[in-house]
């Protein structure tokens, strides 16, 4: 039989900010065990949650660029149950009136609906030792955006590619937008993917099954393939879909029922009294319109129509934020769109792809790239140049000079040189003019070479030489 | 209301009940939700009371210092490498 | 001279300032009484630096200190925290709990010079009327032994009216400083909701909960409230507005005043113990040439259901977080972590709260949440509005503060809807956030004190003030 597939995304990132969501303490990856903690973290007895203005900030940030409606009042509700992880035994999460609602983002062709993105709190981190879980109450209160697709609205998320695509774009929206660094091995970005069959062409929805925390692009990909396949198998053989929530096991490339709706947990929200509502007005939305950095798809429009790149140049450069940033930083500087991109797409993004990070500012690589578009380095020597210096701090044009690989004589020396020597071989000016031979022209440009013992750029002289003889 | 859903709301509120705690719990309880319903029947429509507060007087984000870490964990009744630990969670 | 225990807060202050009395000898007059005392089981712990702050404050006093509070002894409800000292809420559970960080009202006790003797007996978790559901036993009422000093405050309402402490600080959610104060024969403020910050006081219910309050006289009640309300950053709740002089305000005059009487209030008071003290009152105001409206607050009655809806939903969730994990006890007879959650919360908390948590997260629970806690909120707002329109006709709004005087130890803890019964006039002030003194008048039953409650706007507890001074010194005449 034949199957629509409808696909569902609920995504989390954590945002960029300097304290957590209800605290002051430092939102910070990768310290010592509940170091980043105070009495709200800890939820001791008295301690009472603080709302961070720019957490709203950035998840309206996001909202905008997703093109959301943005509420004009919050409120924060309390998601209560108990787990280590969660100190006060409640997530401070948004329910019936969330900050946005009604975005949407295009994936491929289609145009992706998204119910919301509310504003909660992280929990803290558990890490199983053999006989113990101890707790980690750090990420304990960092903040939290939730995206919700629309899976009750066409179109449809339908196949596991449309859905990377969709986190894929979604990740460069939120890092371009300064949202959130989306650093997936850091759990800065987390995904639960809902799956639902339906018989090709009806109406009525299948029952969802949902997979929670699955780590990584590629096991996503891997475990909504291995659930649209579990799926057919079972309504093929005229079984019913149970709803339940599963949990993607990477390892074994199979999941397994974590538990069912009947087992679903009765999370009891209600406005969290700790908290005010938060209006927002058109002017704080104003504001944060106004203060949005160009985000992938402007850009690329800029590219394409200012720059003069093509799609495959931009989109390239485009995929990392990093790079696209430095790129920009270099016009700034030395405004050679295509000239630069070159550079970009091939070297820097070699490198990268390599390194995982850029090691080079935008100072030096300028430098590099201007001086080979003057002539005065060869491509090649400047290519090794980029190597020599990549990732050491060096600075480029005094290494440059300590390997003398510059062309350092100015053009005009080199053509007084060039005009000097063409008046000392007259006669085998005189040959060339008869005879046309390709080899008397390297003659002549080895001896501007020999005369300028090197540092002229054998091109430039090859070129004047042809513009003087012809 | 059963002696059922008196289990559902011990399990929720992670609360352990003898039987006979239970079934004097269900009288008392029965009372209360009588009291309770004087309101659910009330003859009132209209929102919730809400309380708001604009944008700009949420809290800057500054980082602060946190606790030291020995006066977090005081009075916690088990402690393994600054972590606060259980029995290992089986999923 | 007056014995130190009888001085006022005011007259404390002032002499040690003076230097006519050393904070240390106030502070030791204070501890004896305390110890005299003892078999009312007011308080649970007196602390043993208290003596040696008392000195600390005489030097700084030498050295040009001169704080609001200069030496003034202060008993503090259970459930408030002070940095290094036990805060047990009088639950088993936290019996051991050291407070790790100071709340924000004894941050600003300790900057007015104010010495904290000790912790005050309550119910657990603020949870009662009595005292009776303390983990370390009921508290005796001072004029009657064998009768409850009311609660949940009863240790700091006790404390007060037996002369340990000049001012002691109890906690409010639906009557929990006033009906004590009632019993007891003392003011017991409940400010505006928002009025002083929650930051550092253990949650009962977020929405409701207040520091309140007792004293001895009127001038002493405005003291406190000088020196602990205010905004502040750590409570999103609490409130940016104006905190007054007080006690500069007392004595004014309150010949313009109007006195509002809610027609539903007398009704309710019909044949209750309470109904001949609340009619006195009025005609005692009417002698005193101070007008007596006529007003009507429609849903007053539904205020005690809203109160054991939205009270215990919150309560439900705020007490989560005690879950024999993190800082509470943790029961030895768990192996895992669902044992360790049900078996010390069963183990660590007492019946009244346990009840509270089952009813709030039946109210919350789906299916029932838009019936109970949804319409509750709704009711809430009706109530308010109502008040609202009140307050258009008067300046003040008069209530009982309890049915009757106080009753006997164990006479009512079997049934909870009657116990809850008694907070029926006090509730509606929490649930409509406004403000409300509850002042000793009249005697009921076996000659044992009543009071009356005077509301006001919210945050207007200058009107409260005024017209309670002018009644204070009325019936002094």
């Amino acid at each position: 039989m034949q199957y629509d597939v409808i696909i569902g995304l609920e995504v989390h990132a954590e945002l960029k900010t300097e304290s957590k969501c209800f605290c002051s303490c430092k939102n910070e990856y990768g310290s010592s065990p509940n170091r980043n903690c105070c009495p709200v973290c800890m939820a001791l007895p008295g301690a009472l949650p603080v709302l961070n203005k720019k957490a709203v900030e950035q998840t309206i940030r996001a909202g905008l660029a997703l093109g959301f409606e943005i509420n004009q009042t919050a409120i924060f509700e309390r998601k209560n149950y108990f787990y280590p992880d969660l100190s006060k035994a409640y997530q401070i999460s948004q329910l019936e009136k969330p900050i946005c609602i009604n975005g949407h983002l295009k994936v491929f062709d289609k145009e992706i609906p998204i119910n919301r993105i509310h504003l909660e709190e992280d929990a803290g981190k558990l890490i199983h030792q053999d006989d113990l879980s101890m707790i980690d109450y750090n990420r304990c209160g960092v903040p939290l955006i939730e995206l919700v697709t629309d899976a009750l609205v066409e179109p449809h998320i339908e196949t596991a590619d449309e859905a990377i695509e969709f986190l894929t774009k979604l990740r460069q929206i939120y890092i371009y937008a300064g949202v959130a660094d989306c650093e997936m091995e850091k759990g800065q970005m987390r995904a639960d993917v809902n799956i639902s069959l339906r018989p090709k062409g009806s109406k009525e929805f299948g029952t969802k099954v949902e997979m929670k925390n699955i780590m990584g692009f590629k096991s996503i990909h891997r475990a909504i393939n291995y659930e649209i396949e579990r799926q057919k198998e079972i309504l093929d053989d005229g079984g019913v879909i149970v709803q339940e929530t599963r949990k993607w096991d990477n390892d074994k490339g199979e999941s397994y029922s974590l538990r069912t709706k009947e087992n679903a947990e009765d999370y009891r929200y209600f406005p969290d009294p700790d908290l005010l509502a938060v209006n927002i007005s058109n002017e704080e939305i104003q504001k944060i319109k106004e203060s949005m950095p160009l985000l992938p798809d402007q850009l690329k429009k800029v590219f394409l129509e200012e720059y003069g790149l093509n799609e495959y140049d931009s989109d390239v450069i485009l995929a990392n934020k990093e790079v696209s940033d430095l790129y920009r930083a270099c016009l700034e500087m030395y405004f050679q769109p295509k000239s630069v991109a070159n550079w970009f797409t091939t070297e820097i993004l070699a490198r990268i792809k390599a390194e995982d990070k850029i090691q080079i500012d935008k100072e030096n690589l300028v430098w590099i790239i201007k001086s080979v578009d003057e002539k005065k380095i060869r491509r090649n020597a400047a290519k090794d140049l980029l190597s020599y210096i990549w990732g050491t701090g060096l600075n480029a044009e005094a290494e440059a000079k300590k390997q003398g690989i510059m062309a350092d004589m100015s053009s005009d020396a080199v053509f007084e040189i060039l005009d000097k020597v063409l008046q000392e071989k007259a006669s085998v000016v005189d040959q060339f003019k008869q005879e046309q031979d390709p080899k008397i022209l390297n003659y002549l440009v080895g001896q501007v070479m020999k005369e300028t013992r090197g540092k002229a750029n054998a091109q430039e002289v090859m070129e004047k030489l042809k513009e003087r003889l012809s | 209301m059963d002696i059922e859903e008196i289990k559902h709301l011990a399990e929720l509120s992670k609360l352990e009940f003898s039987d006979e705690e239970l079934a004097s719990f269900y009288d008392e309880f029965c009372s209360l939700i009588e009291l309770a319903n004087t309101v659910k029947d009330a003859d009132i429509s209209g929102s919730s009371y809400v309380e708001s507060v604009d944008m700009s007087q949420l809290r800057e984000d500054k980082a602060k210092e946190s606790m030291p870490v020995d006066l977090l964990l005081q009075n916690t009744p088990a402690v393994k490498k600054d972590c606060i630990v259980v029995p290992r969670i089986l999923e | 001279m007056k014995e130190i225990i009888k001085l006022s807060a005011v007259e404390i202050r002032d002499k040690v300032l003076a230097k006519e009395l050393s904070a240390k000898q106030v502070c030791t007059a204070f501890i004896e009484q305390i110890k005299k005392n003892e078999k009312y089981n007011a308080v649970l712990e007196v602390f043993e630096d208290a003596v040696f702050k008392a000195e600390e404050i005489d030097k700084k006093i030498s050295s040009g200190f001169s704080g609001k509070l200069a030496g003034v002894p202060i008993i503090i409800k259970d459930n408030i925290l002070y940095k290094g000292k036990i805060c047990s809420c009088s639950s088993k559970f936290l019996e051991n709990y050291v407070a790790q960080y100071d709340s924000t009202v004894v941050k600003k006790l300790l900057q007015e010079g104010a010495i904290i003797l000790g912790r005050a007996n309550m119910d657990e978790f603020a949870m009662g009327s009595s005292t009776e559901n303390s983990a370390f036993g009921v508290t005796h009422n001072p004029i009657d032994f064998d009768r409850v000093p009311g609660g949940s405050s009863g240790g700091s309402a006790c404390a007060v009216a037996l002369d340990m402490c000049p001012i002691a600080l109890g906690t409010e959610t639906g009557g929990s400083v006033r009906q004590p104060a009632s019993y007891c024969g003392v003011y017991g403020l409940k400010p505006s909701y928002g009025r002083i910050s929650r930051y550092g006081i253990v949650a009962f219910a977020s929405s409701l909960d207040q520091v309140g309050i007792f004293s001895k006289n009127v001038q002493d009640n405005a003291l406190m409230l000088e020196v602990i309300a205010g905004k502040d950053e750590n409570d999103s709740t609490s409130a940016n507005e104006k905190v007054e002089n007080y006690t500069q305000e007392l004595g004014g005059n309150v010949a313009s005043f109007k006195v509002g009487v809610p027609k539903e209030i007398l009704q309710m008071s019909k044949g209750l113990p309470c109904e001949n003290n609340i009619k006195n009152f009025l005609e005692f105001l009417k002698a005193k040439k101070i007008e007596i409206v006529d007003v009507s607050i429609k849903e007053i009655g539904l205020g005690l259901a809203t109160y054991y809806i939205i009270a215990p939903a919150e309560a439900a969730s705020n007490l989560a977080r005690f879950d024999g994990v993190k800082y509470t006890t943790r029961s030895k007879n768990a192996r895992n972590l669902q044992e360790i959650y049900k078996k010390s919360r069963s183990e660590g908390f007492g019946k009244e709260v346990k009840r509270r948590i089952m009813l709030g997260n039946y109210v919350l629970s789906s299916g029932f949440y838009d019936a109970y806690y949804k319409k509750a909120k709704a009711v809430q707002n009706e109530l308010i509005k109502q008040f609202d329109d009140a307050f258009k006709q008067c300046d003040i709004i008069v209530l009982p503060t309890t049915i009757g005087t106080a009753y006997k130890i164990g006479s009512k803890s079997n049934n909870p809807v009657d116990t809850y019964k008694e907070d029926i006039f006090t509730v509606t002030a929490n649930i409509a956030g406004l403000p409300s003194l509850s002042i000793p008048f009249g005697k009921g039953e076996n000659n044992l004190p009543l009071g009356v409650q005077l509301m006001a706007k919210k945050f207007d507890e200058k009107s409260i003030y005024k017209l309670a001074k002018f009644i204070e010194s009325s019936l002094g005449e």
